[in-house]
């Protein structure tokens, strides 16, 4: 079997060796005809448990990781550590003791507001929104963190609905 | 670190290395402006603004998507809309070559002035050449109908798409 061995070592030189075999040996990765993509940072958060939170407050949420590849995951906040584009999925549920009026879910940038989806009440006292981007971190101090923004009466309360989930899905 | 290329086992690399991403076209951009709409008539959302698109294949004049790579790509789109009087109904519609392809949709009694926003997620496949998709929206209600968006931090409204696979 022929092979193409591309081996590097510490200095960061690169070698690529060829199968000793006649005629041309080309390999050509041509830049957009198709994507390779593994390994790449991947993490998926949950709500640990009910978490209270005030009447029209932006408020961070604390979630509670199902798997984080790269451990890029700490403190309830996603800092990529391999520069590219992120598919980013999240949602809040939320519940209110007396009235619901809506719930927003919130994609903070650095510490800012970036992206938000609003989901009006289901019925009286609960709701959801969910929301799907993709954001682009420079993979060292660029960093996602969910909140939420919530308007209602009575106890407000994040539901074991929330969630936040990120991929990377191409490249600097 | 070695990257073995073989006709059999495909590209292998070693656990932990360095990471292989691809750099297919990707895109993210949204409405800058709130979008006043008649009710119950499908209408294309004004995607004016890019965050960033890598391979110079958004449109935001005619806020159309036509990416030059044929592949598979995760499709994302957002739309808040609100109505002053009655809301009852929000619709999003990913097009494709100007029909729908994928929706979402929310029926609801709304509040006047409810703010509801849909999201339509999927992946879908473009011929790299002629292929485009567009952001659309459907409301129902009384009173003034807006797709509503503001600015850069206020991001309500918007489309965002990236290669996943090539064709």
């Amino acid at each position: 079997m022929s092979s193409v061995v591309i081996s590097g070592d510490t200095s960061g030189a690169v070698t690529l060796t060829v199968p000793s075999v006649a005629g041309t040996n080309t390999v050509t990765v041509a830049a957009q005809t198709g994507t390779l993509n593994a390994a790449g940072p991947a993490v998926h958060a949950m709500a640990g448990g009910a978490q209270t939170v005030n009447n029209v407050t932006a408020t961070k949420i604390t979630l509670v990781e199902d798997f984080d590849t790269n451990s890029n995951y700490a403190t309830s906040r996603f800092t990529p550590t391999v520069d590219g584009y992120y598919q980013v999925n999240a949602s809040i549920g939320a519940t209110a003791g007396t009235s619901l009026s809506y719930v927003r879910t919130m994609i903070y940038k650095n510490g800012t507001s970036y992206t938000y989806a609003y989901g009006a009440p289901r019925n009286n006292t609960s709701g959801y929104a969910p929301m799907s981007d993709i954001v682009y971190c420079n993979g060292s101090t660029d960093y996602i963190e969910l909140y939420c923004y919530i308007s209602g009466s009575g106890t407000l309360t994040i539901t074991n609905e929330t969630f936040f989930s990120a991929c990377l899905v191409r490249g600097a | 670190m070695t990257i073995l290329i073989d006709g059999t086992s495909g590209i292998t690399y070693p656990q932990g290395a360095t990471q292989i991403v691809g750099a297919g076209p990707a895109f993210s951009a949204y409405a800058s402006a709130s979008q006043t709409v008649t009710t119950a008539t499908q209408t294309k959302v004004a995607i004016d603004t890019e965050n960033f698109d890598t391979n110079s294949n958004f449109d935001t004049t005619n806020y159309r998507f036509t990416p030059t790579v044929a592949g598979y790509y995760q499709v994302n789109g957002s739309l808040r809309g609100t109505g002053t009087t009655t809301f009852t109904s929000i619709a999003g519609y990913i097009y494709k070559n100007g029909s729908p392809s994928k929706r979402a949709q929310i029926t609801a009694s709304l509040t006047a002035g409810n703010n509801t926003s849909i999201t339509v997620s999927d992946i879908i496949y473009m011929n790299g050449s002629t292929d485009y998709l567009e952001l659309w929206g459907n409301i129902n209600g009384t009173g003034t109908l807006t797709f509503t968006s503001a600015n850069s931090t206020d991001q309500t409204s918007y489309f965002s798409a990236c290669l996943l696979r090539g064709a």
